[in-house]
Formats: C-alpha cells, structure tokens, sequence
C-alpha cells in the first residue's frame, strides 16, 4: 500500500538532523531497546544537538542574508549530512538560532576563505580566519562559550578581509553543535502524552513498601481488574519491591502510602478517557471511565520509572481526539506476535487506542484461513495468535482495526486465482488489482470479509481500503472499468464510479457485519456519478497527486476523518517511495497537530481547534515495503520516538514540551513494563471487612441566650449521598440527602438553663454499590448548664 | 461574644398589615456589642481588607401580615420576614476554635390597637428557613416557635430570645462567605381580639 511512486520532494521535509550526542544517548539511541536502568542519565550534563547547515527551520535553525549557495549530495566524510552552504559576497550573513547554553559553529577552512566576524546576542564581533593553505573539514570556527539557558543568536558575517595568502574572501557552514543543560528540559512531571494541566508543589512521594492498591467496594467490579494489572506492572517495572496488594474497602479504610483507583465524574470533561491524579502522602487516581484509570496509572508507571517518585501536586488531562491510532503493515512482512504484543504495551502506556493490522498485501496475506488457505502466506499468524493480540489489545484500552485492503493490494490473495484479476486495455495483469466487474471477484472478497469478520467481530472499525487500485492517472488504460461504469451508472460515469460503488456495496455488505467502515482517501471523490456513501469514513493519507480530491471536499461531504498525514507518520521501511523515517525532531518542527494534514501542492490543510466533529483522531503508520530492510527490533526502535511524539501531540493537539523536553522525558520513561520481562503476578486482592458507612457525627451543648441548644452535626465521609436522621429528647431532624463531603448540622432549641446527659441516636443510611446499607450510631453527650 | 442588632418595628392591624419598621439597637447585656445601626437597607459593597467583618444586614424595612386562615376560635395573620443575610469576610485561619455565630430573634408586645389594647409577644411564631444555607451544610435553622394560642411544642411565641440560624464553626463555613435565611411569620390570637392597628418590634441580633 501506499507505494506511489511519488517525488521525495514533495514531503516539503528538510534535512533537520536532531541527532543526540550525548554520551549517555547513545545508550538509547543504538538500539532503542535498552533498559532505562540509570534513571540519572538523563539528568545529566545535557543533551547537544547537531543543526545541519540545511536547517531552515524549526528551535534551531539558520537563516541566510545575501547571496549564498546550498550543496548538497556531498560526501558525509567530509560535510555532515552532506550539505553545506557558502558564500563569496562581502557581508552575506547567517545566524544560527538556538535554545540551549551554548552553541558551536563548524566548517571548512580553504585556501579560498577569508576572514568572518562572530557575534552573540547581537554583541560585538569576534574575527575568525578561515584560511588554510589546505582545506580541512568540520573545524570549529566559533564557540559561544557558556550562556544562560534559554533563546541564542549566532552570526556569521563575511567581512570582505582576508589572511594575506588567501585566494578569496569566501566562506562556509557546514553544521552547528547546540548544547542545553539538563534542566532545560524541567522536566515536573515525566510523562507521556504529558497532562494537560499540571499543579505541582515540588515535592515528591516516594512509595512506601507497603504501598496498597485500594479500590472502593462499590466499584470492585469495575477496577479489580485493572487494579490487578497495575500491581504486576509496578513490580515489573521495579518501582515497589514486589506486587502489591490490592485492598478493598471504604473511604476510611485508605491510608497514608495507598494508590486509590477509582472511577469518578471529572468537571468539564466527557471523555472516557480523562482523568485526574491528585498526590500527596498518598495517591488519588479518578477516571472518567476505566480508560481514564488506565492513562493515570500509565503515568504513574512512568514517573516511577524516571525517577523512582511522583511528584506530589495535581494533574489533570483530556485527550484532544479521541482516536490515536498505529497501523502496522503485517502484510508485506511477517511480524512475530510477541512483536505485536510488545508494540500493544507500548501504546498503551503512552495513551495510543487504536490499532490497525494491514494483514493482507501484494507481498503476503498473513493471517491464517480456513476458507482460502491458498491465499495466505507460509509466514502468517494463527487465528488464535490473531484472538490473543485482540484480547490484549482490549486489556490495554485498544480497539483493533482490521485493514483487508480490496480491490487493489490484492496480489498474494490473487495468487491462486488469476482468473479473478483484473485486465489492462492491453490483457496484462493489472498489479495486485481484483476485477470488480466479475460477480465471482465480488464473490471471493465477500468470502474473505465473512471469515475475517467472525474473527474481529466486536472491533468497531473495518479498513477496507479502496486506495490505489489501478494507476489513478491513466484510467484510459482500464477500458473494463470504463465499460462496465458506463453500462451501470450511464455515460458520464467512470472507471472512478466503479471503485466508489465497489467501495459502497463491499461497505454496505461489512456494515451488516456491525463494522463501520473505512477508506483511504487517494481514489474517492473522484467520480462523475457516485459518491460515497457518508457513513463511511476516510483515512487521509496524502494529497501528493494534484487530482485527489482536496480535505475540503470530504469536510464538505460531512465524511469522518482519521489523519494519515503520510509526509509525518509514514514509516516505511527501505525509505521505499521517498519516504523518510520519521523523528520526532520532523513532528516537531513541522508543528504538528491533528489538524495538521497532509500539504496540497498549493499549500496546508489545516483545521483549527477546536477540531470539528469530523476529525476523529490520527494515526502513525507502519509500512513493510522493504521488509528485509529492517529487523523486527529495527523497527521498533525505529518508531518508538517518533509514534510517542505522534502520541504526545495528538493527546494535546500539540505539545508544551520543547523537543528536547520530550526527548529527556521519552528516555526516561523506557519502555512498558511488562515488554523487557513478563508481568508477573499482582498482589494479592483483599476485601476488608466493612466499617460501616463513614459519618463521625459531634454533638455540643451550646450556650445561647442563656439557655442549652443542643448542636449535633454529622459530616458525610462516604463517596456518596447519605440520608441522615437525628433524634433526640429535644426533636427529631431528617436530612433526606447530604452530598458526599457535605455535611447535616442542626440545633435543637432545649429552652432549658440545664439539661442532663442523654444520648442523640443518629441513623444514617446510603446506596453504595446497589446495596442499602444503614449504620446506627449513638452519641452521647455530657450535662450543661448555662 | 459578640453581636450585631437589628430591630424592628411591627405595626399591626387585625383588619391589615403588620408594618415592620428598623430602630436603633441597644446592646444586649453580657454580650458584646459587634455593630449596629439603622438598618436603612442600602447597601454599599465596599473592599474589605482583612480580617474582614462578620455583619448582619437584612434586605427589607417592612413586612406585611395579612389575615389568612383564621377560623372560630383563632384569627391567624401571615407573613415573611424579609430576607437576613450573614456575611464573613473573615479569613477562616483568623477565627478562634470552636467560634460560631448565630442569629436570634425577639420581638416585643403588638401596641396601638384600639383603647391602646396589647398583643403579648407570645402570640407570634415563626418558623425559620434557610434560603442559602451554604454548600457545606454546617449552616443549621433554627427550630419552629408557635403562638401560645397552639397546644404545640415549643409554643411559647417569640417572648424569648429565639435562633433563627446558627452556623456549626464559623471556622468551617468562613468560605462561603455569605448566608441568607427568612422566616415564616404567623400572628395566632383568639378571635376575641381587639380590632385595630398594631405594632411590634422584631430584633434580630447576630452574635458569636
């Protein structure tokens, strides 16, 4: 899928190299998969960053003034990234922004260069001869020496001058190293997708052995699970000695050291998935829904992981769409489950809830069949490896999406059934295309969809592509396509017609099935005569061909978007079709949001928050087109920072993090407990014995006037609303509903000067977890004479 | 202890209303005065620096009591009194343990009935009501009080000094900041009473 042999120039991406330096970073970077053991390295002397000259854009970047010139494709021996820039104008100029402590500028020293003048901050010059008798790469020509962290300028200027042996007054600028101190990064709270609101105190709380997880009685059904989950987690990840146990119980049964998880309304949120942690000697973790639960204590996990503490304060968070989403091409490659399962951790912990398995594909079709064992490949997963990652999924909070891509991408499935493929104006096999014409083409996909229907049944979302079916731009050659629109929809309709209705009838046919269904964007609206029908959904993917339709047609045909935006989120694999690995340093200096599609040759396509209801979320993509290129443990590496920094900026609709930021909290985070080594189990579940229906009631004899009233009050303790009734020898008072931390308070007038001891007997009573539960209590007070 | 006062005066007419009027306030013995004055229901919302003030105001010079479900043996007038506010500007740190501030009401005999004849205070019951008790629910009214002609509890009329509300801590509600409570008035005298036009003082005092 998505091979279109497109210009690598029109991904509009520069040469930014954010490439960490550091000592420490090459830990991380070399294999992405070690064990974030030394949770100081990443408070260590910094991060240093290396801008290529090529760099335009973006926290660090340069800027060129006057005449100069841009090579590339030189060789990386000698020039970093193969670019520099150079000039032989008197008073060309380049300045070098950059966030950090201190920057350095490198280039080349020639026979041919002359004399440059350096400034800092706009300050005065500093003159640097960049004449050699010989030329010599990568020579520090400028270092700006320690400065406040925070916003730089370096300048470069020609001054005209030259070392009297010098044969010009040229000059040259190959790369600059940027450094930060570690506190750039300030990091309060190491967590990814960072809250949203953040209100810490600057402490900490380190957790006590013998931490508990509590959960209240009511909601036992609703959270023992994840509860559960947690504990292995906690101890997987070495955060508690061991798993803790998980208590069961009531509000006045939670102590000091305990992580209480529970479900809860937020203010101004609706989203399952928000949630709130309130920290102080103890932990509060209130989710809007399970999710909720889920995400907070994803963020606890990686706080513990950073720094073995969670800093004490409030936070808050709500996604800004509610679909961040991986697709994985499975198809072209085969990916062991365990493989899959590890990436299922990993996005879960970083808030991502979407998975969409690309399992079938011209190079492999790789999920087994009972139905057409001649189409799957020997590599393949077993249905019950296919029901396992599903189950797991689930217990993540990801909702798997199957993407059985017809009629194009169809090779492998075609394999054995040349009679089904689709014909070109000269008889050739058109590549990996189904001849929708056919009644028993149509028959075969239907089969393929009721199999893997019944295998995915219960996921929400169906793929079925629709996308690059024939070659777009020469839809002449497809005269059965041609042929067989004008016959069904009339004279004006075309090869485009016929792909849309396949698109609706294969639609119609999932939607029975209880799947919403969804395409790529790249062939639809493209038609004379049919549209798509508008309960289907688009995954837009690119506009890198000026005839696909632009975003604005498919908002105004009121279809639901995924965001694709393939020149940010495509990771394919050989770099295959002018892709680049996406970094999180290119998801960042291209500023990216949801809203944040793919660019139209005449320029963005943005929506603006708030986002409209059509968006509903975006998604990273894996794409195997060259799957030798890369090992399983490649890839993940691979897309491990740049996914979370997709993850980061999807929950946020951007991101409060500076990228050096998110790259320090992404180190430190590592990676999902449960991927270096198995959970193992949780701490043991214990349902405490109730102590009754938390309300400590206080009665005071009271002076008024001269005469005793007798004040009773009961303060309500519990998670929700109490009835409450008092009684005594001066009257009786019913509170029929006091809040939950409210209160009921009364005086009763005695109109006496004295009254003896007695007792108020207070009845209160509640509905906790569908069951009344009534707690007697009797309070006794002193004599009291006024 | 301290208080703030507010009196008022009722003008009744067993054929009309009952007029409440505002007088000075005199200070109540062994409790310490908090401020008073006329209560000329204007209201200027001035900056309170701290500590902030614990005051009493109330939102009307006059209620009228009207003749409403009387029968053979009682004649019964009824009427609100005009809305009571508390306020406490105070910082909840700067209020002593244990303070608690209340609000009490009493009123004098009816006067000026026809041969200048006398209702007895006792004849006037009340039973108070929160408006705006305050979220956290520390905020208490007072108990009913009914006319003597009732064979009720507490049917000692507004003789005495009786609460019309009375806040738990002030500590503990200092946030809220503002309370407003009325109550409903009853006049219960045998319907042998003499016609004519009445009056009566009401005092609220606030104290803590």
């Amino acid at each position: 899928m998505h091979t279109a042999p497109h210009s690598p120039t029109k991904t509009r991406v520069r040469s930014l190299r954010h490439v960490l330096v550091a000592a420490f970073a090459t830990l991380f970077a070399a294999t992405g998969l070690t064990a974030m053991d030394d949770r100081h390295a990443a408070n260590a002397d910094g991060l240093t960053y290396q801008i290529d000259d090529a760099t335009t854009s973006g926290e660090n970047s340069f800027a060129y003034t006057g005449a100069w010139n841009a090579d590339k494709g030189l060789p990386t021996t000698g020039w970093y990234a193969g670019t520099e820039h150079w000039s032989a104008e008197k008073d060309a100029a380049v300045t070098l922004s950059f966030f950090g402590t201190g920057a350095e500028l490198h280039g080349r020293k020639h026979p041919a260069h002359g004399i440059y003048a350096l400034s800092v901050d706009g300050g005065p010059e500093t003159r640097f001869d960049a004449y050699a008798p010989t030329a010599t790469s990568s020579v520090l020509i400028f270092g700006t020496g320690k400065l406040p962290q925070g916003s730089h300028t370096l300048k470069l200027r020609l001054t005209g001058d030259k070392n009297p042996a010098a044969t010009g007054i040229a000059g040259q600028v190959d790369y600059a190293v940027v450094t930060t101190d570690g506190s750039e990064a300030g990091i309060a709270w190491a967590g990814l997708p960072q809250p949203s609101q953040l209100t810490l105190d600057g402490g900490a709380l380190e957790l006590p052995a013998a931490s508990r997880l509590f959960v209240l009685r009511q909601q036992q059904g609703l959270l023992q699970a994840e509860a559960e989950r947690f504990s292995a987690e906690l101890a997987a990840s070495g955060a508690l000695p061991a798993a803790p146990q998980i208590a069961v119980g009531d509000e006045n049964q939670i102590r000091p050291g305990d992580i209480v998880l529970r479900q809860g309304d937020l203010a101004g949120t609706a989203s399952p998935e928000s949630f709130a942690i309130a920290v102080s000697n103890r932990v509060d973790v209130t989710g809007e829904g399970v999710q909720g639960v889920f995400y907070a204590t994803r963020q606890l996990l990686q706080n513990l992981k950073a720094s073995g503490k969670i800093p004490t304060g409030n936070v808050s968070s709500e996604p800004s769409v509610g679909e961040r989403s991986l697709h994985i091409d499975v198809g072209r490659k085969y990916y062991t489950k365990q493989w899959i399962a590890a990436q299922i951790r990993d996005m879960g912990y970083v808030g991502l809830n979407t998975l969409q398995l690309h399992f079938s594909e011209n190079e492999g079709f790789r999920i087994a069949s009972d139905g057409h064992p001649e189409v799957v490949s020997a590599e393949r997963l077993t249905k019950d490896e296919v029901r396992e990652l599903i189950a797991l999924a689930k217990a993540n909070h990801i909702q798997v999406v199957p993407s059985l891509d017809m009629p194009g991408h169809l090779m492998q499935a075609l394999s054995a059934h040349t009679e089904l493929r689709l014909k070109d104006v000269w008889g050739r096999d058109v590549r990996g295309a189904l001849d929708i014409t056919k009644p028993e083409a149509i028959a075969f996909a239907k089969e393929l969809i009721d199999e893997y229907a019944e295998l995915f049944a219960g996921s929400t979302y169906w793929n079925l592509g629709a996308d690059e079916f024939v070659d777009f731009d020469r839809m002449s050659d497809y005269p059965i396509l041609d042929n067989a629109a004008k016959q069904r929809f009339g004279p004006t309709a075309n090869g485009f017609d016929l792909l849309t209705a396949f698109a609706n009838d294969m639609g119609d046919y999932i939607e029975s099935k209880g799947f919403t269904v969804r395409v790529w964007n790249d062939g639809m609206m493209r038609g004379n005569v049919v549209n798509l029908e508008t309960d289907m959904q688009i995954t837009w993917w690119t506009n890198w061909d000026t005839n696909m339709a632009p975003l604005q047609k498919a908002l105004d045909g009121g279809y639901k978007l995924v965001n694709f935006n393939d020149s940010v989120f495509y990771y394919v694999l050989g770099e295959a079709a002018g892709y680049k690995y996406p970094t999180a340093a290119r998801i960042w200096d291209r500023n990216w949001h949801p809203g944040v599609f793919p660019n139209l040759e005449t320029g963005p396509q943005t929506l603006p928050q708030p986002y409209p209801a059509q968006l509903l979320g975006a998604s990273f993509a894996i794409w195997s087109d060259r799957p030798a290129e890369q090992t399983e443990a490649q890839v993940a590496a691979g897309v491990r920072g740049p996914l979370r920094a997709m993850a980061e900026r999807s929950w946020n609709a951007g991101s409060k993090l500076r990228l050096a930021q998110f790259d320090t909290v992404n180190q430190m985070i590592a990676r999902a407990p449960g991927i270096e080594q198995p959970l193992g189990a949780s701490g043991n579940v214990t349902v405490l014995p109730s102590a009754g229906l938390s309300v400590p009631v206080k009665v005071d004899g009271r002076c008024v006037a001269g005469k005793v009233l007798l004040a009773v009050s009961a303060a309500n303790g519990e998670g929700v609303p109490v009835a409450v009734k008092f009684a005594s020898s001066y009257g009786a008072k019913s509170f029929a509903e006091v809040a939950a931390g409210k209160n009921a308070f009364h005086a009763f007038s005695t109109r006496l000067a004295g009254i003896p001891a007695g007792e108020v007997t207070v009845s209160v009573s509640a509905v906790v977890g569908g069951v009344a539960v009534s707690t007697p209590q009797v309070i006794a007070y002193p004599a009291r004479t006024c | 202890m301290s208080k703030t006062t507010t009196r008022l005066r009722i003008v009744t007419a067993t054929t009309g209303a009952i007029i409440l009027s505002y007088v000075g306030s005199a200070a109540i013995a062994a409790d310490v005065q908090h401020g008073d004055g006329e209560v000329d229901v204007t209201v200027e919302i001035a900056k309170i620096d701290p500590p902030g003030v614990l005051a009493l105001s109330v939102a009307g010079t006059s209620a009228a009591l009207t003749e409403n479900g009387s029968n053979d043996l009682v004649r019964q007038f009824t009427g609100s009194l005009p809305t009571v506010t508390v306020t406490d500007t105070r910082a909840a740190d700067t209020i002593p343990a244990g303070a608690h501030w209340y609000v009490l009401g009493t009123a004098t005999d009816f006067t000026g009935g026809a041969g200048k004849s006398t209702i007895g205070a006792r004849y006037l019951g009340w039973a108070p009501r929160l408006i705006d008790g305050g979220a956290s629910g520390l905020v208490a009214q007072g108990d009913p009080v009914t006319s003597a002609v009732d064979n009720t509890p507490a049917n000692v009329g507004l003789v005495d000094r009786e609460l019309l509300a009375m806040a738990a801590d002030s500590g503990a509600v200092a946030t809220e900041g503002k309370w407003t409570a009325t109550a409903d008035l009853a006049l219960r005298v045998p319907s042998t009473v003499t016609p004519g036009a009445y009056t009566s003082k009401l005092t609220l005092s606030l104290f803590e």
